[in-house]
Protein backbone atom coordinates (compact mmCIF):
# COMPACT_ATOMS: atom_id res chain seq x y z
CA UNK A 1 0.00 0.00 0.00
CA UNK A 2 2.92 2.05 0.88
CA UNK A 3 4.91 1.72 -2.61
CA UNK A 4 1.56 2.40 -4.48
CA UNK A 5 0.66 5.72 -2.26
CA UNK A 6 4.23 6.89 -3.02
CA UNK A 7 3.75 6.93 -6.56
CA UNK A 8 0.66 8.36 -6.47
CA UNK A 9 2.35 11.08 -4.85
CA UNK A 10 4.94 11.38 -7.05
CA UNK A 11 3.27 11.54 -10.26
CA UNK A 12 0.70 14.09 -9.20
CA UNK A 13 3.78 15.99 -7.07
CA UNK A 14 6.04 16.06 -10.41
CA UNK A 15 2.88 17.17 -12.08
CA UNK A 16 2.25 20.07 -8.96
CA UNK A 17 5.27 20.71 -9.57
CA UNK A 18 5.76 21.81 -13.12
CA UNK A 19 2.00 23.68 -12.39
CA UNK A 20 3.87 25.55 -9.16
CA UNK A 21 7.06 27.07 -11.73
CA UNK A 22 4.77 27.60 -14.81
CA UNK A 23 2.22 30.06 -11.58
CA UNK A 24 4.86 31.42 -9.99
CA UNK A 25 6.56 32.88 -13.60
CA UNK A 26 3.29 34.02 -14.43
CA UNK A 27 2.59 35.61 -11.37
CA UNK A 28 5.86 37.24 -11.15
CA UNK A 29 5.50 38.08 -15.37
CA UNK A 30 2.01 39.63 -14.66
CA UNK A 31 3.87 41.64 -11.97
CA UNK A 32 6.39 43.13 -13.90
CA UNK A 33 3.52 43.76 -16.85
CA UNK A 34 1.85 45.77 -14.21
CA UNK A 35 5.11 47.53 -13.73
CA UNK A 36 6.25 48.35 -16.72
CA UNK A 37 2.98 48.74 -18.58
CA UNK A 38 0.35 50.06 -15.51
CA UNK A 39 -1.98 51.57 -17.54
CA UNK A 40 -2.61 48.14 -19.58
CA UNK A 41 -2.25 46.01 -16.50
CA UNK A 42 -4.54 48.78 -14.81
CA UNK A 43 -7.03 48.47 -17.79
CA UNK A 44 -6.91 44.79 -17.34
CA UNK A 45 -7.70 45.41 -13.57
CA UNK A 46 -10.67 48.12 -14.38
CA UNK A 47 -12.52 45.40 -16.76
CA UNK A 48 -12.41 42.83 -14.25
CA UNK A 49 -13.77 44.90 -11.18
CA UNK A 50 -16.64 46.15 -13.86
CA UNK A 51 -17.63 42.78 -14.69
CA UNK A 52 -17.51 41.41 -11.01
CA UNK A 53 -18.27 44.40 -8.57
CA UNK A 54 -21.86 45.44 -9.97
CA UNK A 55 -22.88 42.48 -9.90
CA UNK A 56 -22.24 41.44 -6.06
CA UNK A 57 -24.70 44.28 -4.80
CA UNK A 58 -27.02 41.63 -3.59
CA UNK A 59 -24.40 40.68 -1.48
CA UNK A 60 -23.43 44.00 -0.11
CA UNK A 61 -27.30 45.45 0.60
CA UNK A 62 -27.80 43.58 3.15
CA UNK A 63 -24.20 43.85 5.08
CA UNK A 64 -24.10 48.04 4.12
CA UNK A 65 -27.95 48.28 5.12
CA UNK A 66 -27.47 46.50 8.61
CA UNK A 67 -24.62 48.54 9.18
CA UNK A 68 -26.21 51.78 8.20
CA UNK A 69 -29.22 50.70 10.60
CA UNK A 70 -26.79 50.81 13.38
CA UNK A 71 -25.30 53.98 12.67
CA UNK A 72 -28.72 55.51 12.56
CA UNK A 73 -30.04 53.86 15.84
CA UNK A 74 -26.96 55.55 17.54
CA UNK A 75 -27.78 59.00 16.30
CA UNK A 76 -31.37 58.66 17.69
CA UNK A 77 -29.75 58.08 20.73
CA UNK A 78 -28.86 62.13 20.75
CA UNK A 79 -31.69 63.25 18.71
CA UNK A 80 -32.53 65.73 21.10
CA UNK A 81 -29.28 67.74 21.66
CA UNK A 82 -28.84 67.18 18.12
CA UNK A 83 -32.38 69.24 16.98
CA UNK A 84 -31.07 71.94 19.26
CA UNK A 85 -27.83 72.37 18.01
CA UNK A 86 -29.54 72.22 14.16
CA UNK A 87 -31.87 75.19 15.03
CA UNK A 88 -29.20 77.25 16.37
CA UNK A 89 -27.34 76.47 13.32
CA UNK A 90 -30.18 77.14 10.94
CA UNK A 91 -30.68 80.36 12.71
CA UNK A 92 -27.42 81.53 11.82
CA UNK A 93 -27.16 79.98 8.31
CA UNK A 94 -30.56 81.74 7.40
CA UNK A 95 -28.50 85.19 8.12
CA UNK A 96 -25.60 84.02 5.71
CA UNK A 97 -27.91 83.39 3.14
CA UNK A 98 -29.32 86.91 3.09
CA UNK A 99 -26.03 88.08 3.00
CA UNK A 100 -24.60 85.38 0.39
CA UNK A 101 -27.81 86.72 -1.76
CA UNK A 102 -26.81 90.21 -1.90
CA UNK A 103 -23.33 89.44 -3.15
CA UNK A 104 -24.45 87.14 -5.70
CA UNK A 105 -26.81 90.31 -7.14
CA UNK A 106 -23.88 92.35 -6.23
CA UNK A 107 -21.66 90.71 -8.11
CA UNK A 108 -23.85 90.54 -11.04
CA UNK A 109 -23.81 93.87 -11.75
CA UNK A 110 -19.98 94.62 -11.28
CA UNK A 111 -19.89 92.12 -13.97
CA UNK A 112 -22.30 93.17 -16.02
CA UNK A 113 -20.85 96.60 -15.60
CA UNK A 114 -17.47 95.61 -16.83
CA UNK A 115 -18.24 93.29 -19.67
CA UNK A 116 -16.25 89.56 -18.00
CA UNK A 117 -17.21 86.72 -19.69
CA UNK A 118 -17.38 84.01 -17.67
CA UNK A 119 -16.38 80.88 -18.12
CA UNK A 120 -19.03 78.17 -18.79
CA UNK A 121 -20.33 76.52 -15.49
CA UNK A 122 -19.49 73.17 -14.37
CA UNK A 123 -21.70 70.59 -14.90
CA UNK A 124 -21.62 67.03 -12.46
CA UNK A 125 -22.87 63.82 -12.31
CA UNK A 126 -23.98 61.54 -9.18
CA UNK A 127 -23.04 58.32 -8.54
CA UNK A 128 -23.08 56.15 -5.59
CA UNK A 129 -20.55 54.59 -3.71
CA UNK A 130 -20.36 50.69 -4.70
CA UNK A 131 -17.11 49.54 -2.75
CA UNK A 132 -14.28 50.26 -0.13
CA UNK A 133 -10.84 49.86 -1.80
CA UNK A 134 -10.59 47.10 0.13
CA UNK A 135 -6.73 47.54 0.04
CA UNK A 136 -4.91 47.84 3.86
CA UNK A 137 -2.94 50.71 2.35
CA UNK A 138 -4.99 52.36 -0.21
CA UNK A 139 -8.01 54.85 0.52
CA UNK A 140 -10.44 54.95 -2.64
CA UNK A 141 -13.36 53.71 -3.47
CA UNK A 142 -15.73 52.26 -6.36
CA UNK A 143 -18.49 54.10 -7.81
CA UNK A 144 -21.14 52.77 -10.74
CA UNK A 145 -20.26 55.52 -13.10
CA UNK A 146 -18.12 54.67 -16.10
CA UNK A 147 -17.32 54.99 -19.64
CA UNK A 148 -20.99 54.77 -20.33
CA UNK A 149 -21.67 57.84 -18.40
CA UNK A 150 -18.57 59.73 -19.98
CA UNK A 151 -16.57 59.39 -16.94
CA UNK A 152 -12.92 60.41 -18.45
CA UNK A 153 -9.90 59.70 -16.02
CA UNK A 154 -8.67 62.52 -13.33
CA UNK A 155 -12.13 64.29 -13.17
CA UNK A 156 -12.97 65.98 -9.47
CA UNK A 157 -15.40 63.65 -7.32
CA UNK A 158 -16.79 65.98 -4.64
CA UNK A 159 -19.90 64.89 -1.84
CA UNK A 160 -22.27 68.00 -1.77
CA UNK A 161 -19.88 70.66 -0.48
CA UNK A 162 -16.29 69.77 -0.82
CA UNK A 163 -13.48 67.79 -2.61
CA UNK A 164 -13.43 63.76 -2.08
CA UNK A 165 -10.50 62.66 -4.50
CA UNK A 166 -10.42 62.22 -8.52
CA UNK A 167 -11.02 59.68 -10.59
CA UNK A 168 -8.42 57.20 -11.83
CA UNK A 169 -9.09 54.14 -12.76
CA UNK A 170 -12.88 54.13 -15.41
CA UNK A 171 -14.64 50.67 -16.74
CA UNK A 172 -17.08 50.08 -18.54
CA UNK A 173 -19.75 51.41 -15.63
CA UNK A 174 -17.89 51.58 -12.57
CA UNK A 175 -14.67 53.32 -12.00
CA UNK A 176 -12.22 53.78 -8.62
CA UNK A 177 -12.00 57.48 -7.03
CA UNK A 178 -8.75 57.87 -5.32
CA UNK A 179 -9.43 59.78 -1.96
CA UNK A 180 -7.28 63.28 -1.42
CA UNK A 181 -6.28 61.05 2.05
CA UNK A 182 -4.27 58.24 -0.13
CA UNK A 183 -0.74 58.72 0.36
CA UNK A 184 -0.12 58.77 -3.26
CA UNK A 185 -2.48 61.62 -4.10
CA UNK A 186 -0.95 65.23 -4.19
CA UNK A 187 -3.57 68.10 -5.55
CA UNK A 188 -2.32 71.71 -6.38
CA UNK A 189 -4.20 74.01 -4.25
CA UNK A 190 -5.04 77.64 -3.31
CA UNK A 191 -5.23 79.20 0.42
CA UNK A 192 -7.44 81.98 -0.18
CA UNK A 193 -7.09 85.29 1.25
CA UNK A 194 -3.38 85.58 0.85
CA UNK A 195 -3.54 83.33 -2.78
CA UNK A 196 -0.19 81.27 -1.34
CA UNK A 197 -0.15 78.06 -3.73
CA UNK A 198 0.10 74.92 -1.79
CA UNK A 199 0.40 70.97 -2.66
CA UNK A 200 -2.14 68.86 -0.49
CA UNK A 201 -0.89 65.38 -0.14
CA UNK A 202 -2.79 62.52 1.40
CA UNK A 203 -0.78 60.89 4.37
CA UNK A 204 -3.43 58.24 4.97
CA UNK A 205 -4.85 60.70 7.86
CA UNK A 206 -8.37 62.29 7.92
CA UNK A 207 -6.57 66.20 7.52
CA UNK A 208 -3.94 65.76 4.22
CA UNK A 209 -0.89 68.17 4.63
CA UNK A 210 -0.02 71.14 3.00
CA UNK A 211 3.10 70.93 1.30
CA UNK A 212 5.36 73.67 -0.15
CA UNK A 213 3.16 76.83 0.84
CA UNK A 214 5.20 79.65 -0.53
CA UNK A 215 5.43 81.69 2.95
CA UNK A 216 4.39 80.31 6.22
CA UNK A 217 4.01 83.62 7.78
CA UNK A 218 1.00 84.67 5.36
CA UNK A 219 -1.06 81.34 6.44
CA UNK A 220 -3.07 81.36 9.13
CA UNK A 221 -5.59 78.23 10.42
CA UNK A 222 -9.08 79.27 9.36
CA UNK A 223 -7.72 80.01 5.87
CA UNK A 224 -10.10 78.41 3.14
CA UNK A 225 -8.38 75.63 0.86
CA UNK A 226 -9.41 75.82 -2.87
CA UNK A 227 -8.54 73.63 -5.91
CA UNK A 228 -5.71 76.16 -7.80
CA UNK A 229 -6.73 74.84 -11.27
CA UNK A 230 -3.14 74.48 -11.78
CA UNK A 231 -1.69 71.35 -13.81
CA UNK A 232 -4.72 71.16 -16.01
CA UNK A 233 -6.60 68.21 -14.52
CA UNK A 234 -8.81 70.16 -11.77
CA UNK A 235 -11.34 72.85 -12.75
CA UNK A 236 -9.96 75.52 -10.20
CA UNK A 237 -12.10 76.86 -7.56
CA UNK A 238 -13.31 73.69 -5.61
CA UNK A 239 -13.71 73.96 -1.90
CA UNK A 240 -11.57 71.57 -0.80
CA UNK A 241 -11.33 73.18 3.05
CA UNK A 242 -9.84 74.98 6.21
CA UNK A 243 -5.93 75.00 7.29
CA UNK A 244 -5.75 73.73 10.44
CA UNK A 245 -2.36 73.65 12.62
CA UNK A 246 -1.63 69.39 13.05
CA UNK A 247 -0.13 68.49 16.35
CA UNK A 248 3.13 67.65 14.84
CA UNK A 249 3.15 71.96 13.91
CA UNK A 250 2.52 70.92 10.16
CA UNK A 251 -0.35 72.91 8.64
CA UNK A 252 -2.94 70.65 7.38
CA UNK A 253 -6.48 70.74 5.79
CA UNK A 254 -9.84 70.32 7.61
CA UNK A 255 -11.43 69.10 4.87
CA UNK A 256 -14.93 70.19 4.25
CA UNK A 257 -16.38 66.62 2.78
CA UNK A 258 -17.66 64.25 5.17
CA UNK A 259 -15.76 61.09 5.00
CA UNK A 260 -18.32 59.32 7.15
CA UNK A 261 -21.05 60.09 5.29
CA UNK A 262 -19.69 59.13 1.64
CA UNK A 263 -22.71 57.32 0.09
CA UNK A 264 -22.97 59.65 -3.24
CA UNK A 265 -20.21 61.36 -4.72
CA UNK A 266 -21.17 64.28 -7.23
CA UNK A 267 -18.17 63.46 -10.37
CA UNK A 268 -17.57 67.12 -11.80
CA UNK A 269 -16.95 66.96 -16.06
CA UNK A 270 -14.60 69.31 -16.29
CA UNK A 271 -12.71 70.02 -20.23
CA UNK A 272 -9.42 71.76 -19.60
CA UNK A 273 -9.19 74.28 -22.16
CA UNK A 274 -6.84 74.52 -24.36
CA UNK A 275 -3.25 75.55 -23.94
CA UNK A 276 -1.70 78.81 -25.06
CA UNK A 277 1.95 77.58 -27.17
CA UNK A 278 1.75 80.21 -29.78
CA UNK A 279 1.06 83.72 -28.92
CA UNK A 280 0.82 84.93 -32.33
CA UNK A 281 -1.82 82.61 -33.63
CA UNK A 282 -4.67 84.50 -30.70
CA UNK A 283 -4.52 88.09 -32.31
CA UNK A 284 -6.08 87.62 -35.99
CA UNK A 285 -7.61 85.39 -38.28
CA UNK A 286 -5.53 82.63 -38.78
CA UNK A 287 -4.15 83.06 -42.55
CA UNK A 288 -3.35 80.37 -44.93
CA UNK A 289 0.09 79.23 -45.19
CA UNK A 290 0.82 80.57 -48.80
CA UNK A 291 -0.90 84.12 -47.51
CA UNK A 292 0.76 83.77 -44.11
CA UNK A 293 4.26 83.57 -46.06
CA UNK A 294 3.71 86.74 -48.04
CA UNK A 295 2.83 88.85 -44.80
CA UNK A 296 6.12 87.84 -43.89
CA UNK A 297 8.04 88.78 -46.80
CA UNK B 1 -3.78 7.36 9.91
CA UNK B 2 -6.71 8.78 8.71
CA UNK B 3 -6.94 9.88 5.16
CA UNK B 4 -9.64 12.13 4.00
CA UNK B 5 -12.16 11.47 1.66
CA UNK B 6 -12.61 12.98 -1.61
CA UNK B 7 -15.67 14.15 -0.62
CA UNK B 8 -14.29 16.20 2.50
CA UNK B 9 -11.45 16.85 -0.17
CA UNK B 10 -13.72 18.85 -2.71
CA UNK B 11 -15.94 20.05 0.36
CA UNK B 12 -13.08 21.47 2.12
CA UNK B 13 -11.97 23.32 -0.95
CA UNK B 14 -15.06 24.64 -1.45
CA UNK B 15 -15.27 26.00 2.15
CA UNK B 16 -11.54 27.84 2.00
CA UNK B 17 -12.70 29.21 -1.31
CA UNK B 18 -15.90 30.61 -0.44
CA UNK B 19 -14.24 31.65 3.01
CA UNK B 20 -11.37 33.88 1.17
CA UNK B 21 -13.90 35.35 -1.01
CA UNK B 22 -16.04 36.34 1.80
CA UNK B 23 -12.89 37.82 3.43
CA UNK B 24 -12.59 39.79 0.18
CA UNK B 25 -15.93 40.75 0.45
CA UNK B 26 -15.50 41.85 3.98
CA UNK B 27 -12.94 44.14 3.31
CA UNK B 28 -14.64 45.97 0.43
CA UNK B 29 -17.70 46.61 2.14
CA UNK B 30 -18.23 50.20 1.91
CA UNK B 31 -18.67 50.53 6.03
CA UNK B 32 -16.55 53.59 6.74
CA UNK B 33 -14.60 55.72 4.37
CA UNK B 34 -12.56 57.02 6.72
CA UNK B 35 -8.69 56.30 6.28
CA UNK B 36 -8.27 52.97 8.36
CA UNK B 37 -6.21 53.46 11.89
CA UNK B 38 -5.53 49.36 12.07
CA UNK B 39 -3.83 47.64 9.55
CA UNK B 40 -5.68 44.55 9.11
CA UNK B 41 -3.55 40.88 9.18
CA UNK B 42 -3.35 38.93 6.11
CA UNK B 43 -5.81 36.54 7.15
CA UNK B 44 -6.01 34.30 3.86
CA UNK B 45 -2.81 34.25 3.82
CA UNK B 46 -2.11 32.73 7.54
CA UNK B 47 -5.35 30.58 7.12
CA UNK B 48 -3.65 28.81 3.61
CA UNK B 49 -0.36 28.43 5.60
CA UNK B 50 -1.73 26.30 8.77
CA UNK B 51 -4.05 24.44 6.38
CA UNK B 52 -0.31 23.18 4.15
CA UNK B 53 1.02 21.96 7.23
CA UNK B 54 -2.29 20.26 8.93
CA UNK B 55 -3.91 18.97 5.43
CA UNK B 56 -2.14 19.94 1.74
CA UNK B 57 -4.74 18.12 0.10
CA UNK B 58 -7.12 21.01 0.91
CA UNK B 59 -5.50 23.79 -0.53
CA UNK B 60 -3.80 22.81 -3.64
CA UNK B 61 -1.98 25.62 -5.38
CA UNK B 62 -4.15 26.48 -8.28
CA UNK B 63 -6.72 27.47 -5.49
CA UNK B 64 -3.97 29.64 -3.37
CA UNK B 65 -3.25 31.22 -6.79
CA UNK B 66 -7.02 31.37 -7.83
CA UNK B 67 -7.53 32.77 -3.91
CA UNK B 68 -4.09 35.33 -3.85
CA UNK B 69 -4.88 36.27 -7.64
CA UNK B 70 -8.13 37.80 -6.91
CA UNK B 71 -7.13 39.29 -3.94
CA UNK B 72 -4.59 41.28 -6.01
CA UNK B 73 -6.95 42.00 -9.11
CA UNK B 74 -9.93 43.27 -6.03
CA UNK B 75 -8.37 44.95 -3.73
CA UNK B 76 -6.38 47.47 -5.82
CA UNK B 77 -2.89 45.95 -4.50
CA UNK B 78 -0.20 45.07 -7.07
CA UNK B 79 -1.36 42.76 -9.67
CA UNK B 80 0.75 39.06 -9.39
CA UNK B 81 2.88 40.41 -6.52
CA UNK B 82 0.77 38.92 -3.89
CA UNK B 83 0.04 35.48 -5.60
CA UNK B 84 3.54 35.03 -6.30
CA UNK B 85 4.89 35.40 -2.88
CA UNK B 86 1.97 33.66 -1.07
CA UNK B 87 2.30 30.69 -3.64
CA UNK B 88 5.79 30.23 -3.05
CA UNK B 89 5.93 30.86 1.12
CA UNK B 90 3.12 28.50 0.93
CA UNK B 91 4.79 25.51 -1.51
CA UNK B 92 7.92 26.40 0.44
CA UNK B 93 5.86 25.14 3.34
CA UNK B 94 4.47 21.75 1.61
CA UNK B 95 7.77 21.12 0.91
CA UNK B 96 8.89 21.26 4.51
CA UNK B 97 5.77 20.21 6.25
CA UNK B 98 7.16 16.64 7.83
CA UNK B 99 9.52 19.33 9.55
CA UNK B 100 6.59 21.65 10.97
CA UNK B 101 4.38 18.74 11.26
CA UNK B 102 7.19 17.47 14.24
CA UNK B 103 7.22 20.78 15.57
CA UNK B 104 5.71 21.91 19.14
CA UNK B 105 3.10 24.68 18.73
CA UNK B 106 5.60 27.21 19.45
CA UNK B 107 8.25 26.08 16.77
CA UNK B 108 5.54 26.04 14.13
CA UNK B 109 4.61 29.68 15.16
CA UNK B 110 8.05 30.92 15.27
CA UNK B 111 8.91 29.23 11.62
CA UNK B 112 5.76 31.24 10.51
CA UNK B 113 6.81 34.37 11.93
CA UNK B 114 9.75 33.95 10.02
CA UNK B 115 8.41 33.30 6.79
CA UNK B 116 6.01 36.24 7.61
CA UNK B 117 8.86 38.41 8.02
CA UNK B 118 10.86 36.76 5.26
CA UNK B 119 7.35 37.22 2.85
CA UNK B 120 7.34 41.34 3.59
CA UNK B 121 10.98 41.80 2.93
CA UNK B 122 10.91 39.74 -0.52
CA UNK B 123 7.24 42.37 -1.25
CA UNK B 124 9.35 45.42 -0.55
CA UNK B 125 12.43 44.35 -1.80
CA UNK B 126 10.34 43.79 -5.46
CA UNK B 127 8.58 46.78 -5.25
CA UNK B 128 11.87 48.86 -4.41
CA UNK B 129 14.01 46.94 -6.82
CA UNK B 130 10.60 47.93 -9.43
CA UNK B 131 10.92 51.67 -8.43
CA UNK B 132 7.39 51.25 -7.02
CA UNK B 133 6.11 52.95 -4.47
CA UNK B 134 6.15 50.70 -1.07
CA UNK B 135 4.35 50.86 2.08
CA UNK B 136 5.50 53.53 4.86
CA UNK B 137 7.60 51.02 7.30
CA UNK B 138 5.08 51.60 10.45
CA UNK B 139 2.41 49.98 8.46
CA UNK B 140 4.51 47.41 7.58
CA UNK B 141 5.52 46.74 11.47
CA UNK B 142 2.31 46.83 12.09
CA UNK B 143 0.39 44.50 9.62
CA UNK B 144 3.48 41.54 10.57
CA UNK B 145 2.98 41.83 13.53
CA UNK B 146 -0.66 41.58 13.51
CA UNK B 147 -0.41 38.73 11.61
CA UNK B 148 1.81 36.92 13.60
CA UNK B 149 -0.55 37.61 16.71
CA UNK B 150 -3.41 36.31 14.97
CA UNK B 151 -1.51 32.85 13.80
CA UNK B 152 -2.87 31.10 16.61
CA UNK B 153 -6.25 32.05 16.47
CA UNK B 154 -6.36 31.63 12.83
CA UNK B 155 -5.21 27.80 13.70
CA UNK B 156 -7.97 27.97 16.62
CA UNK B 157 -10.56 28.74 13.97
CA UNK B 158 -9.22 26.38 10.97
CA UNK B 159 -8.57 23.28 12.81
CA UNK B 160 -12.72 23.40 14.11
CA UNK B 161 -14.02 24.65 10.61
CA UNK B 162 -11.67 21.98 8.41
CA UNK B 163 -11.28 19.38 11.36
CA UNK B 164 -7.63 19.24 10.91
CA UNK B 165 -5.15 18.92 13.53
CA UNK B 166 -1.15 17.83 13.38
CA UNK B 167 -2.22 15.01 15.14
CA UNK B 168 -4.19 13.29 12.82
CA UNK B 169 -1.50 13.70 9.96
CA UNK B 170 1.31 10.92 11.01
CA UNK B 171 4.67 11.23 9.79
CA UNK B 172 5.95 7.97 8.33
CA UNK B 173 9.22 8.19 9.89
CA UNK B 174 11.88 5.58 9.31
CA UNK B 175 12.39 5.45 13.14
CA UNK B 176 9.38 4.84 14.54
CA UNK B 177 7.58 1.98 14.72
CA UNK B 178 4.17 1.54 12.57
CA UNK B 179 1.56 1.72 14.99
Amino acid sequence: MATQKDDDVNFTGSLARIGVAIFLVFALALFLLWRIDNPRAERIRTALIDRVIPNMDWAMAPVSKASQMVKNFQSYDRIYSQNQELRRELQRMKAWREAALQLEQENARLLDLNKVKLSAKLSFISGKVLTDSGSRFRQSAIINLGQLDGVTEGWAAMDGLGLVGRIAGVGKSSSRVLFVTDTSSSIPVLIKPSNQRAILSGDNTLTPTLQFIESYQQVKPGDRIVTSGDGGVFPAELLVGQVTLGADSQFRAQLAADFRRLEFLRVIRYAPTAPINEPDRLIGPILPDTFASEVVE
Amino acid sequence: MKRATPMQIVGNRALFLSLSMLGILFLLLPISMLPKGIIWPEITFLAAMALVIRNPKYVPFWLLGFVFLASDFLLAQPLGLGAFIAVLACEYLRRNRSAFLEMLFFGEWFGIAVILFIAGILRRLLLAITLAETVPWWAFGMQLGLSILCYPFVVGVISVLFRVSKAQETVSHPVRPAT
